[in-house]
């Protein structure tokens, strides 16, 4: 066995999950969610969750920090269980979350204050405070922005900001459900690429949910689900050897991996571990 | 050449004149073709929902023209009513404001408001179902909250059509669908651009989306029309779109790159097909 499964930092075992007909507000009856879903996640891994609309994804997401529980099956954190409710304020500080809307993760009226929200809500010492709101907005890059009123930023610095905020906690695992779907494509580059700085330098773990599978290219690991279930998994190298699979579970193909699929289809050796841009334009220019 | 169906001259918009004031729309000067489908493309705060809210008479201009269909918006008198018949606009997240009990009801909420007959109510909202590809039969009837997010985001823009435009505006058409909802949408507005003659006006960040459905863009930077052009053209400019921000589609970021490393590519290159046979070509020494 590998230390994956040796000594997971997330792990869900066999977790199912129905939304009741009072949870869906009269969206019609209850939904089967996640069904027999066994995901392990390693400390410091870099996890895609692909799928598209309705696939379960963010309903995975929500079990990562007890922001849902299991109607069967069990999630552990850290060795934690998510339905223990008193386990459930340390899995949080472990496990941050960011969200699609960047809008409805804002509170405060300053971007500082925003960072320091969490910590001042915890009764933390002033000092120690400041310390970590400096911390997390200098890694993020909005030092800058820290006088500035939230709704003036941009999408990308709204998400910058509620990334700082979940920073700002020294969290282990930072999960992101969709955060790029509301944004343009440069601001999404630089989420994706601010994620994978997080998961290099504090080493954090990283679970990214996306429909996009551009996204996905340098993940370590990428994780499919359709209807709730996990329908493909491996390093993007495999998931992105089978497009005609790609497209069968709702997935839009880049059309630099599709061009390249076709060149290599003519007889045009690229290699298979170029997925970006930038990777194919050197293997194409070479 | 036909003249054009919306022009701008000069057109400025300052919000909250004075000491504080915001200049979002600087001295534009835009044609949009009858039958076209125009994208206008910048970053947040660019100005692009601000411009197209001049195209129906949302605001007027602070100064400058806005011309439609011969008629200048800013005049006394204008029938601000009868604008907006001619221009419809579908707003971001559109299915957010559905709100009746059926998809019908919502569809003829436009159509009843204009006191139209009942008949002719009927005719219109059966036709703008169909039209989107929720064939009245099937869907008049249904809540449009059991539909799927890219359905009822149809509904929201058979609403629309059931106005009978000649003009559509569309504010981030799709955003938040997913790729077959995304594709769905995209067929379905060629399809009234081609049955309806409508003319398509495009605000959209996505350059997928944009080299997809759009004849023409137009690039605005604070405030400010930077660069127009068929998207061919724009796209093959990705350095400077990234100083506004934007980016071009991957496959042309792909052909920049390959021309950046000394590989000789037209500009014109944009589809998936074009840059298959070119490479094939020039990389047949390489095939095995």
């Amino acid at each position: 066995m590998d230390d994956r499964h040796a000594n997971p930092f997330i792990d869900m075992q066999r977790v199912s999950y129905v939304y009741t007909p009072q949870q869906r507000q009269g969206h019609g009856g209850q939904v089967q969610a996640l069904r027999d879903i066994n995901l392990r996640v390693r400390q410091g891994e870099y996890v895609v969750v692909l799928g598209h609309n309705g696939s379960g994804k963010s309903t995975l997401a929500r079990h990562c920090n007890a922001l849902l529980t299991p109607t069967s099956g069990r999630v552990l954190v850290a060795g934690m269980d998510t339905s223990d409710r008193t386990m459930q304020r340390a899995i949080r500080d472990k496990v941050g979350m960011i969200f699609q809307n960047p809008d409805n993760q804002i509170i405060a009226t300053v971007v500082e204050d925003d960072v320091a929200w969490a910590l001042t809500m915890r009764g933390l010492p002033a000092a120690l405070i400041r310390e970590r709101v400096e911390e997390a907005m200098e890694v993020v890059g909005i030092s800058d922005l820290r006088e500035r009123a939230p709704q003036q930023l941009s999408g990308g610095q709204k998400q910058r900001l509620a990334i700082a905020g979940v920073l700002a906690l020294r969290p282990q695992c930072i999960v992101a459900d969709e955060a790029t779907a509301q944004l343009d494509p440069l601001s999404r580059r630089e989420i994706v690429a601010l994620l994978h700085k997080l998961n290099r330098e504090p080493g954090l773990t990283v679970i990214q949910v996306t429909h996009l599978l551009e996204e996905a290219a340098l993940a370590e690991r990428i994780v499919i689900l359709q209807q709730g279930q996990i329908v493909m998994e491996g390093p993007p190298t495999d998931i992105f050897s089978d497009l005609e699979r790609l497209r069968r579970l709702k997935l839009a193909i880049p059309e630099p991996i599709e061009l390249a699929a076709r060149l290599r289809e003519a007889g045009l050796p690229l290699a298979p571990d170029a997925l970006t841009v930038e990777a194919l334009a050197r293997e194409m220019a070479r | 050449m036909t003249e054009p169906i919306i022009t701008t001259q000069h057109l400025t918009c300052i919000y909250a004149p004075g000491p504080q004031q915001k200049v979002a729309l600087n001295d534009i000067s835009l044609e949009i073709e009858r039958g076209s489908c125009t994208a206008i493309i910048g970053v947040t705060g660019s100005g692009k929902s601000t411009l197209v809210q001049h195209f129906n008479g949302l605001l007027r201009p602070t100064s400058g023209r806005v011309i439609v269909n011969g008629l200048d918006t800013g005049a006394a008198g204008v029938d601000l009513q009868a604008l907006r018949r001619y221009v419809g606009m579908l707003f971001q997240f559109p299915e957010m404001q559905l709100f009746e009990r059926t998809v019908f009801a919502d569809v003829a909420f436009g159509p009843r408001r204009q006191k139209l007959e009942r008949r002719e109510v009927r005719r219109r909202v059966f036709h703008a179902l169909d039209t989107v590809g929720l064939p009245h039969e099937q869907f008049a009837a249904r809540s449009p909250f059991e539909l799927s997010g890219g359905q009822m985001r149809r509904v929201a823009l058979a609403g629309v059509l059931a106005m009978s435009p000649s003009v559509l505006i569309l504010d981030e058409p799709t955003s938040g669908l997913d790729a077959d909802a995304r594709e769905e949408f995209y067929y379905y507005l060629q399809r009234i651009k081609e049955e309806r003659g409508v003319t398509i006006v495009l605000v959209s960040h996505d350059m997928a989306e944009v080299a997809t459905l759009a004849d023409w863009l137009c690039v605005l930077h604070q405030g400010q029309l930077v660069m127009q052009g068929p998207p061919r053209h724009i796209f093959a400019h990705g350095d400077q779109l990234r100083k506004w921000g934007l980016a071009a589609p991957p496959l042309s970021e792909l052909l920049t790159l390959l021309r950046q490393q000394g590989m000789t590519i037209p500009a014109e290159t944009l589809t998936l097909d074009e840059a298959f046979s070119l490479l094939r070509l020039k990389l047949k020494d390489r095939i095995v």
